[in-house]
């Protein structure tokens, strides 16, 4: 059986001023539904463009990613759009709500790509309401706290039933109690069947008892 | 049928009647009507108890002088409560439904017997505007000086089904009646019509809604005059025709081909010519200039002119009479346009309106500026698209509407300087008249075997025709000449004083049947006489005495002032009694007449032909001088008057031409500046949603549907601007006056089609210059804004 999320001999190299620079080199990864990994590593040593790259969203030099076995950097850009619409749920550091919606719509933004139907709705108010928001429906992010914004993240991206929750640095901003609350929910997520890939500069986890993988000048050691 | 329900008999009876009673003229009714029918006066009566405000006296005066210069059909009655009032007017008053003083009643003409008011309400600025005009009145009257037979009024009922199919049908039946209808055929005997304006069939249509206030008036004028009209909301269909002569409708179903080729046969078949009366219909209150059209123009001597002699006309004047004389060139001068004010006022007005765009732009500018410092200024954003939209819009419509305004000004101008050219030259006419007739009658008409060596040497005929010759040259309707006089001269011996004078016996003119024309001389009574200034002087008679000539006794009616000339020995008594003396009777020996206003130098290759026809046996010999004075002065005058309205033409068309070169810069201009605001507006909010644009590529959006979010965010910004800056710029135009006091021009303030080219434009200029901001967004690389993000 293949892994859910296949990396293979991934490469990404951006041109800088100096040159091409080179930041994932020959990276392989795999990750199989209802596991949780975790890629340590310091600031700058390509986690960020690995997540990016796994989730569809930046081309790699070199190398392939395969999610549900599909490559889908063989899509055409729309395509590529919806695919990424239907298995890829995102969790930022910085949150990336949008500020002039409350925190329904915000939960309910990927509806925008890929339409609303019936029980989407309520789904996102159950979501709410088992983050503990369902008081502040109605507030905009800049009425939030940090946690709270960090957990409106969480709900959109969990709104369309991803295959693969891909965070960066979730817990970056957060203080621990709400550091805590958020591994707990990618850990539920993992423990339902779903693949969690999580890139963080911090150490491992405290309640993290998955893979944890170390990355250092754009390759996993 | 047309007024079935209401008058059709009476309309089909007065047209019959009509018809029957119609003698030999085919001119057709449109034209005829057109032409000659003075359109009715409405009454205007304003109710007022306090002393009237500056403004409503201004709107009285504007109302009365626009009736006085017969601008619009209409004539003002002040009626101060205060005071006493007359049985009809308190009648009136006490008929309204709480009034409110100042209170305008707008009456139906006199001559339609209609009691009911067509209007009533307060005294304002609104209530006269779209009493003195509207755009659907203006579009009539501009159609009905066009020289279209009949404007065809469709009154829509709001059934947008039932008022198409009876548009339809007025459309195509018109345009049928337009290839088979035939006009009569034109008779010599016919009166003479404009020469200027082509004599075809033509018809034309205008739709009015019921519900539409700019036409409000005319609405009511078309409908308060029954209460059936008023009652009944089915569409209409009116027929107007000459000067705004508008004929009950046909209603609902009865708008039948049958119906509009029956009122079509008739208002283009030959007409009576002259029973207004007697045609069905009334007139409309409109503001136009029908006085231009008229073909001929009344003109009404002050004064009798002094009897004159065959010696004056004979006399071989050595003075040159050929100049025309000075004093009505100088008061035609005097009639010269005032040159309007243009050029400098225009060109600050139009600076300073540029600059205070400008600085409007500047200062929302700084806004957005300041505001970026703090929060986002999505709405603000927006909403100064939305104002740089509408700046667009309103400068192009209120520009648009300026420019029609003008039109429609220039018209009112030129139709009051018709007018008053008109005025001038009927008194221009006059004037020239009476410096003629000093000159005596310029044409004698004489028996054909009569030598006229024998009557310059002898200063009258010695060959006689029957006096009867004068009642058939009148019968006759001759056209080439007027005025006509049959005398009977004859130097012979004053027995009694011993002195040879000149013996004139007149009748006083014989009527042309035809013509309206005041008597250039009274006739001479029987039994007395009047006399020469030397002979009076000479026998020391004045008015009163009475004196033995030829045996028989008269009283001196009047002594004639000193003419220098043959008149000064001259004796006038009647006719009848000249035939008796000098054994004539019966008998004439010379017909004396004024030419026509012939537009030609060769008038007597004109008289000529037409007399040699009615009085065979005649020959006729012209006062040449005083004729090509008459003829040229005319002509003089004629073309100076038409220059000076040319003259108002052109300052009028370069005033346009202007204003048109301005907009043709100014609103473009415009349009660029909001076009590229509105793209630096969407450019800054591309920038500012960078970080949304990449989650929501992140989240799955497409780059085509992100494409459509921004030029759809431009075209809801291009609609709202053009909601917005139409009414502000038709407002604008609505409400610009050219000069201070000039006669309000109304306008509607929704024009359909313009409001529908901007609901299409605005949102179209605006995706434009939102489309590289779009596509900016469309193509941002969401893991590269994740990432700096």
């Amino acid at each position: 059986m293949s892994a859910l999320l296949q990396i293979e001999s991934l490469s990404k190299s951006y041109l800088g001023p100096m040159g091409a620079i080179s930041a994932v080199d020959e990276v392989s990864l795999a990750v199989d539904a209802g596991e949780f990994v975790v890629v340590q590593g310091p600031s700058g040593c390509g986690k960020t463009t690995l997540l990016l790259a796994a989730g569809a969203l930046l081309q790699p030099t070199r190398g392939r990613v395969l999610l549900k076995g599909q490559d889908p950097y063989k899509l055409s850009s729309g395509q590529r759009a919806a695919f990424r619409a239907v298995n890829v749920g995102f969790v930022f550091q910085q949150f990336h709500l949008v500020p002039y919606l409350d925190v329904l719509d915000n939960i309910l933004a990927p509806t925008l790509a890929l339409g609303q139907d019936g029980d989407v709705p309520a789904r996102a108010r159950e979501l709410a309401e088992r983050f503990g928001l369902t008081d502040r429906l109605r507030h905009v992010p800049a009425a939030l706290s940090t946690g709270e914004r960090q957990r409106v993240a969480l709900a959109r991206a969990l709104l369309n039933h991803p295959k693969l929750l891909l965070a960066d640095e979730p817990t970056g901003n957060l203080d621990e109690q709400n550091g805590l609350v958020v591994l707990r929910c990618l850990t539920e997520f993992a423990r339902v069947g779903g693949a969690v890939l999580l890139v963080t500069h911090a150490p491992r986890p405290s309640d993290h008892t998955g893979r944890v993988l170390t990355m250092t000048g754009g390759r996993i050691r | 049928m047309f007024g079935s329900r209401l008058l059709r008999p009476a309309v089909w009876v007065a047209a019959m009647l009509w018809t029957l009673a119609a003698p030999a003229c085919n001119v057709p009714v449109f034209r005829y009507a057109l032409e000659r029918w003075q359109a009715d006066p409405y009454e205007i009566v304003v109710f007022h108890s306090a002393p009237l405000t500056a403004e409503q006296q201004a709107l009285l005066e504007t109302m009365e002088k626009t009736g006085q210069d017969r601008l619009a059909n209409l004539a003002v009655n002040r009626v101060d409560l205060a005071g006493e009032m007359s049985q009809p007017r308190r009648m009136l008053w006490n008929a309204q439904e709480h009034p409110t003083p100042p209170w305008m009643v707008v009456r139906y003409p006199r001559p339609t017997g209609i009691e009911r008011s067509a209007w009533a309400g307060p005294l304002s600025a609104e209530a006269v505007g779209s009493l003195l005009e509207s755009p659907a009145r203006r579009d009539i009257a501009q159609k009905l000086l066009r020289g279209d037979a009949v404007v065809w009024l469709l009154l829509a009922s709001g059934d947008k089904r039932r008022d198409n199919e009876a548009g339809q049908l007025v459309d195509a039946e018109i345009r049928k009646l337009e290839q088979s209808l035939v006009l009569p055929e034109r008779s010599p005997l016919d009166p003479p019509i404009n020469p200027d304006l082509p004599l075809k069939i033509t018809f034309s249509t205008v739709r009015v809604a019921r519900s539409n206030p700019a036409e409000h008036m005319l609405v009511n004028m078309l409908l308060s005059w029954s209460t059936n009209l008023t009652a009944t909301t089915e569409v209409m269909l009116f027929p107007i025709f000459g000067r705004g002569r508008v004929v009950p409708p046909a209603i609902g179903q009865e708008i039948r081909a049958e119906a509009i080729r029956e009122m079509a046969e008739f208002l283009t078949g030959p007409c009576s010519c002259e029973v207004k009366a007697m045609n069905p219909g009334y007139d409309l209150l409109l503001t136009a200039g029908w006085d231009s059209l008229a073909s001929y123009q009344e003109v009404m001597l002050p004064e009798s002119p002094p009897l004159i002699s065959l010696s004056q006309f004979a006399a071989t004047a050595a003075t040159n009479l050929t100049a025309p004389p000075s004093q009505p060139t100088v008061s035609l001068a005097i009639s010269r346009p005032a040159p309007e004010p243009v050029g400098r006022h225009h060109l600050i007005r139009n600076v300073v309106v540029v600059l205070g765009i400008g600085a409007v732009f500047l200062a929302a500018t700084t806004l957005v500026l300041k505001i970026k410092a703090g929060r986002r200024p999505r709405k603000l954003s927006f909403l100064l698209g939305v104002v740089s939209a509408s700046v667009a819009v309103a400068s192009l419509v209120a520009a648009l509407a300026i420019l029609q305004k003008h039109d429609a000004r220039t018209e009112q101008i030129i139709a009051a300087k018709v007018v008053g050219t008109r005025q001038q030259m009927a008194k221009l006419e006059d004037d020239y008249r009476k410096l003629m007739l000093k000159m005596g009658f310029n044409v004698l008409i004489l028996p054909k075997d009569q030598n006229l060596s024998d009557l310059y040497a002898d200063d009258f005929a010695s060959k006689y025709m029957p006096e009867e010759y004068a009642m058939r040259l009148a019968r006759s309707r001759v056209a080439t000449i007027n005025h006509i006089l049959p005398s009977l001269q004859q130097k012979v011996k004053w027995p009694e004083r011993e002195r040879t004078v000149l013996l004139m016996g007149v009748r006083g003119e014989v009527y042309i049947q035809s013509a309206q024309q005041k008597p250039l001389l009274e006739p001479v009574a029987q039994g007395t006489m009047i006399l020469g200034h030397e002979l009076a002087r000479n026998f020391a008679l004045s008015a009163g005495d009475k004196t033995p000539f030829m045996g028989r006794e008269f009283t001196v009616a009047k002594v004639n002032t000193e003419r220098g000339n043959k008149d000064d020995i001259t004796v006038w008594i009647s006719l009848s009694e000249a035939q008796e003396l000098l054994a004539k009777p019966g008998l004439i020996n010379g017909i004396l007449a004024l030419d026509c206003t012939c537009d030609t130098l060769d008038r007597l290759g004109r008289i000529r032909p037409e007399i040699a026809r009615i009085l065979p046996d005649t020959q006729i010999i012209e006062y040449a001088s005083q004729a090509l004075t008459r003829a040229e002065a005319r002509q003089r005058a004629a073309a100076e008057a038409q220059a000076s309205i040319q003259r108002e033409k052109e300052g009028r068309d370069q005033l346009r031409t202007e204003r048109e070169a301005l907009a043709a810069v100014l609103v473009p201009v415009v349009m660029l500046g909001s076009s590229l605001w509105i793209g630096l507006l969407a450019l800054a909010n591309v920038r500012d949603r960078r970080g949304e644009i990449g989650l929501f590529r992140a989240l799955g959006l497409r780059s085509r549907q992100l494409l459509l979010i921004f030029l759809g965010k431009a075209i809801v910004i291009g609609l709202a601007g053009a909601c917005l800056g139409y009414f502000v710029g038709r407002f604008i135009g609505v409400m610009w006056r050219e000069a201070p006091g000039a006669v309000p021009i109304q306008m509607a303030l929704i024009e359909p089609r313009l409001l529908l080219l901007v609901l299409v434009a605005a949102p179209l200029l605006a995706a434009l210059a939102s489309w590289l901001p779009a596509v900016c967004a469309a193509q941002q690389d969401p893991a590269v804004v994740l990432r700096e993000e």
